[in-house]
């Protein structure tokens, strides 16, 4: 499904939103709640002692200039000013719950048939369900929780959850289609799961706190934010409250209206005001691109990912590898190994092993011995094979080329040459080749194929023109890593890749002071999505890689961080535009308001827009102070567009548009709503 | 002591945790810091200048100042503990 197919399905009901978002705003104005944002509680302090002076305008002295209407009018301004920062704030929180609500919709209390200790069946309601709990699902339910595959196979209508009609096929035992989520339905067969999740904690909820920012705290580059606006505003609360003596002794006396009209022009009142709204329309974007992001700290560190580290088998391809050929050796017939292959796949539950079985049956191949006498032999990624160990002693193994060899070995057997031409073959291939011996003697290869996920490469080409490194990790042997990873288009890959492996290169990229993102979908990639500076799970792996990782992508989609890099670095650079563009205004308003303050000390010279008068001059910046931030929200909520150009690019681009911009648009503004001013003879 | 037990128990402000972190933030800033002390150096000359002067002022407008001072001096408190702590808002 394209981005915009999956955006507009997502759109969300936002009827009603402004009307709510303006009801907010004046619950916000509770101090409680002003007391979190630095800069507006300045402002809302300083309106508070405006609205003294009009009650009694000779409160802090008698002033020339100074009355009623005037100091009326900039407590109106001030008081416009909190309330546009705070619609701001609550149009962004308001599209975040309707984007939750209509998540909520998808939710439904249910019956699930809940298995006991007796593998009898209780219906109880899906409420009721906790982590472990065995239930069962038949063709048509909604499934009631998220849960593991541990029984069953079944497909299974995801549209719920990732938009995407199209069923997916849910299996036990296998590292991309073994867990589900709750809120999809089964379309056939049925399935036993083992709940994953209690009430409250499943994908579904963390997906709708997370945009409805119930949960939400302030990120680092938030933080590094909130603490600069606090040491400006700390440092112009000090400058003007030394102004009134510098102003009478110059023969100037300056109001104390005047002085806080002054003060809540040079504070970044429009950063201050947007940086909420900014972060939260942030996550929300997040959500609509189908992530669920455990923390807004992770959707920052997107932006500066450098070096994305991704798995093969079911990441870069689809993941379910299907026996295509034997390829006997040493004189076997195509029977004799799939007898062999039959046998060491018996009790191997991946979709692979089935597909062994499968392809071996297909063939004629039969068992000559009792499964339950008989010992399986699971994988392990350190032995990397599998088998079985018959009651008579035989040990029939498959498994990577290379342990098999050293397994052979061991058995007092010979390894010939013309296993390493099959082998080479289906590496040529791309597909993984696994080698099967009984006892000490090698029966051939099995050809297991994989399919590359369409449109990867372009997306990979489109990750390194953002300057992002891919690195393929598999446990495959070189070849078929070498092949897979140049039709892909990674820019290097590891292959005979151990679990301890993928961490040693996540360190070693960290060590070399890079911000590495992993994505991956088995419970063998769960530390290494643990130690990465972002870890992206599949929603189609196993509950362990997405406990482990600080994003699940419904979508399964390995490319996704694309987008979330394009999110992480809209978000900083959003913040940097705006930022920028407020502290530039400032140039304009000192321009405004100095010179009008001290006119009598003889610097009205300065008054270069030619404002009407000084009280017209002071009303004119408010205004323009307050309007600001209203005209800069869809900004804000949208994020500045991020085009992938390099840095010294971006920046040069952004000076020059925020910077250089917020220097002179407020020139322009500012004069014409001066002339309004005086037309309407406010003063 | 009870001003650490006040502070803690109101506003869950650890007087002696803030002490450390403020010590630790001048030693740390010590140009900015003298930078900022030579600036609230305007606070008591811009006193002396006002007195100068000669302007009068009634006891409200001198109380009125009185308490926006105090207010002032409040907003500065609350801007510092927002440095020094700024994940608490």
């Amino acid at each position: 499904m394209t981005v915009s197919k999956r955006l507009q399905k997502n759109k969300v009901n936002t009827q009603g939103l402004y009307q709510r978002a303006l009801k907010s705003a004046f619950f916000k104005l509770n101090p409680q709640i002003m007391l979190r944002n630095p800069v507006m509680f300045v402002v809302w302090v300083g309106t508070i002692v405006t609205a003294l002076t009009v009650i009694d305008p000779s409160l802090f002295g008698v002033v020339a200039g100074d009355n009623r209407r005037f100091n009326f009018l900039v407590t109106a301004i001030l008081f416009a000013t909190l309330l546009f920062a705070n619609f701001a704030e609550a149009v962004a929180e308001g599209r975040g719950k309707a984007q939750a609500d209509s998540l909520r919709a998808t939710k439904s209390d249910t019956t699930a048939r809940k298995l006991l200790e007796d593998d009898t069946i209780q219906e109880v309601s899906s409420t009721t369900l906790r982590k472990g709990d065995r239930i069962k699902v038949v063709m048509g339910d909604t499934i009631p929780a998220d849960g593991e595959v541990i029984g069953g196979v079944a497909s299974v209508d995801e549209s719920a959850i990732t938009g995407e009609s199209a069923p997916v096929l849910k299996e036990p035992g296998s590292d991309v289609a073994s867990s589900v989520t709750g809120g999809t339905k089964i379309i056939s067969d049925e399935l036993i799961l083992r709940v994953t999740s209690d009430p409250g904690q499943s994908f579904l909820d963390r997906m709708i706190s997370l945009v409805e920012g119930a949960e939400r705290t302030k990120t680092p580059n938030e933080i590094a934010l909130t603490v600069l606006l606090a040491v400006l505003t700390l440092v112009f609360i000090i400058v003007v409250a030394t102004i009134p003596t510098i102003a009478n002794f110059a023969g100037s006396p300056v109001s104390v209206t005047v002085l806080i009209s002054l003060l809540v022009a040079l504070i970044p009142t429009t950063i201050g005001g947007l940086l909420s709204a900014i972060g939260i329309a942030g996550m929300d974007r997040v959500a609509q691109f189908n992530v669920v992001a455990t923390s807004g700290r992770a959707v920052e560190a997107c932006g500066d990912v450098s070096t994305l580290i991704l798995d093969k088998t079911g990441t870069i391809t689809l993941g379910n590898r299907l026996a295509e050929e034997f390829i006997p050796v040493n004189n076997h017939s195509l029977l004799e190994i799939a007898q062999v292959a039959l046998a060491s796949s018996i009790f191997d539950t991946t979709p692979e092993g089935k597909s062994i079985v499968r392809l071996a049956e297909k063939l004629g191949a039969t068992i000559d011995f009792d499964p339950d006498t008989t010992e399986g032999v699971e994988f392990s990624a350190r032995t990397r094979m599998s088998g079985t160990n018959l009651p008579n002693g035989t040990e029939i193994r498959k498994g990577a080329v290379d342990s098999i060899k050293g397994f052979v070995r061991s058995r007092g057997g010979q390894v010939s040459p013309e296993l390493d031409a099959a082998y080479e073959r289906v590496s040529l291939l791309g597909g993984t080749p696994l080698a099967v011996c009984e006892q000490g003697e090698l029966f051939g290869i099995i050809y297991l194929k994989d399919i590359i996920k369409p449109g990867i490469r372009e997306r990979f080409d489109q990750l390194r023109r953002m300057g992002i490194k891919t690195i393929m990790l598999t446990g495959d042997n070189r070849i078929t890593a070498s092949v897979i990873a140049d039709e892909a288009g990674v820019d290097d890959f590891i292959a005979e890749a151990t679990p301890e492996d993928k961490i040693a290169v996540i360190q070693r990229e960290q060590a070399a002071g890079k911000l590495v993102a992993m994505t991956g979908d088995g419970t063998n990639d769960a530390p290494a999505l643990a130690q990465a500076n972002v870890g992206v799970a599949m929603n189609s792996g196993t509950q362990a890689a997405k406990e482990a990782a600080n994003m699940v992508d419904l979508d399964s989609d390995p490319t996704k961080l694309i987008d979330l890099v394009t999110i992480g670095k809209q978000l900083l650079i959003t913040r940097g535009a705006l930022t920028t563009f407020s502290l530039s205004n400032d140039i304009a308003k000192y321009f405004a308001i100095i010179p009008a303050m001290f006119s009598a000390a003889g610097i009205g010279g300065l008054n270069i827009m030619g404002l009407a008068s000084a009280q017209s001059a002071v009303l004119s910046a408010l205004i323009f102070n307050a309007l600001i931030i209203p005209a800069l929200i869809p900004l804000a909520l949208k994020g500045v567009k991020f085009r992938p150009v390099t840095a010294n690019q971006l920046l040069r681009d952004n000076i020059l548009i925020y910077g250089l911009g917020g220097v002179l648009v407020p020139f322009v503004a500012i004069k014409a709503i001066d002339v309004m001013v005086s037309l309407l003879g406010l003063a | 002591m009870k001003i650490r037990q006040v502070l803690a128990d109101t506003i869950g402000y650890d007087l002696l945790a803030g002490k450390a972190e403020l010590q630790e933030f001048s030693r740390q800033n010590s140009k900015a810091i003298a930078i900022f002390l030579l600036l609230c150096l305007n606070l008591p000359l811009a006193q002396v200048v006002y007195a100068g002067t000669g302007a009068e002022i009634t006891p409200k407008t001198a109380w009125a100042i009185a308490l926006l001072g105090l207010v002032i001096l409040g907003l500065c408190i609350y801007l510092f503990m927002v440095i020094l702590q700024p994940e608490r808002f």
